[in-house]
């Protein structure tokens, strides 16, 4: 499928582009608190629904290749749809959820195909988290160091290391044994 | 797999190597299933680290734009069905949330913060269709219901072409246009929803309230206010707070 023009949002939220999300706020969250308020939300509801959802398509927005193929409002919508559904699933509260509201709602292919994706890589966000999760303290942090761009030396200050070299050996270290971790998790 | 694939897959990653080397990278990818899955994992991994990595500086942008769009705690209301049936649609035209109303020329509207109308200009779903009959009903609330409002323009004018007495279709098309910033056409609608004798007479005056305090016009604002009858409770409700708020 073809990349949508709103894949902008989606750089924008990988840069962090204020601007830019600005007009993603503007254009998108009426309509997500018009829904949540009328299926007993609040404003507050609506408005962290908004957010991690959100942060849930800037861990999809660092992923090569990964594209946007539908309006960014369109798949933005249906994930805080089916996550206030959820929620008012898991607080016992089927009654008070507009159900035939919520099943009329048929998102356009493309978009249903997009939240699928997303849903795919909320999957594979988890298990990479988990992954990390279960390294040693030291690789974690060192993973992380890494991940922000701190240079191997400077990596070995702050983590008490004797140089850049030890750095590269445990790094290698805790690559590998990540990797099994995750093969684990996926296996 | 050796410890010299490792250091190339770093490289790679890192974008370290030449162009030369990136291209013999990417043809042992192609052949070498072990090669590739190991290149492809760690990519995801530093992807994710990445990401991980720039979580806190996004929540914080969007905590500030949150703060700008969102209705302020303290400042949302309590959604309360109306009851009455024809009006069913309107029910609950709580709390009022506003960014709506902010993308009109070039797509965004308002001063960024503090801004009143913002606040107070959130519209409830449309709902055309209970009545049984479609006439292009159906497409017409899920472009207004989704924020298309200059789809909806087009859709509700073409429902009302044949449903000319629908006022709520009316009063959908009035804030449709005054999302549009087309706020000459969205008043006439607003006024002759306000001079009738329906229900819905209270929200044409709610909404001529709110175009003028969009306009700065806060005098209009509260004129419009006073006709809005405190029977009315849910409306009431919102006049209060938009009086203490202007």
């Amino acid at each position: 499928m073809a990349k949508h023009p709103d894949h902008t949002y989606l750089v924008a939220l990988r840069e962090n582009d204020s601007r830019k999300l600005e007009e993603l706020y503007t254009n998108c969250s009426p309509g997500i608190i018009r829904w949540v308020m009328a299926n007993n939300g609040t404003e507050a509801d609506a408005r962290d629904l908004f957010q991690e959802a959100l942060i849930s398509l800037h861990g999809s927005a660092h992923k090569t290749g990964f594209e946007l193929t539908c309006p960014i409002n369109a798949l933005v919508f249906t994930i805080c749809r089916n996550q206030w559904v959820n929620q008012l699933r898991r607080k016992k509260k089927e009654a008070e959820v507009r159900i035939i509201e919520a099943e009329r709602y048929t998102p356009e292919t493309a978009t249903e195909s997009a939240y699928e994706r997303w849903e795919e890589e909320q999957l594979e966000q988890t298990r990479l988290d988990e992954s990390l999760a279960q390294l040693s303290d030291t690789c974690r942090k060192l993973l992380r160091l890494l991940g922000r761009g701190v240079s191997s030396s400077d990596a070995a200050e702050q983590l008490g290391m004797s140089n850049a070299n030890t750095v590269y050996r445990r790094k290698n270290a805790c690559l590998q044994r990540w990797r099994e971790i995750f093969d684990g998790l996926n296996g | 797999m050796n410890e010299r694939d490792y250091i190339t897959i770093e490289a790679f990653l890192e974008g370290t190597l030449s162009v030369e080397e990136a291209s013999a990278v990417e043809v042992r990818a192609g052949q070498d299933p072990e090669f590739a899955s190991t290149l492809a994992d760690r990519r995801r991994l530093y992807e994710h680290l990445r990401a991980n990595a720039g979580e806190a500086s996004l929540r914080a942008t969007l905590g500030r734009l949150g703060d700008r769009h969102f209705l302020p705690q303290d400042k949302q209301a309590v959604i309360k069905p109306i009851g009455r049936k024809n009006r069913r649609w309107l029910v609950g035209l709580v709390a009022a949330a506003a960014i709506a109303l902010a993308m009109i020329f070039g797509g965004r509207l308002f001063a960024p913060s503090g801004n009143t109308y913002e606040q107070f200009a959130q519209h409830q779903e449309l709902s055309l269709t209970e009545r049984g009959t479609d006439m292009g009903a159906s497409a017409a609330e899920v472009a207004f219901n989704e924020g298309r409002y200059a789809e909806a323009i087009d859709r509700l004018q073409a429902y009302l072409a044949v449903q000319a007495d629908d006022e709520r279709a009316q009063l959908a098309l009035g804030i449709s246009l005054l999302e549009r910033n087309q706020d000459s056409l969205a008043i006439a609608v607003f006024e002759k929803i306000a001079g009738g004798e329906s229900s819905l007479a209270p929200y044409g005056n709610w909404y001529l309230a709110l175009a003028a305090v969009k306009r700065g016009n806060t005098e209009a604002a509260f004129s419009f206010l006073s006709l809005i009858p405190e029977s009315d409770t849910y409306l009431a409700n919102r006049v209060r707070k938009l009086k203490a708020t202007l």
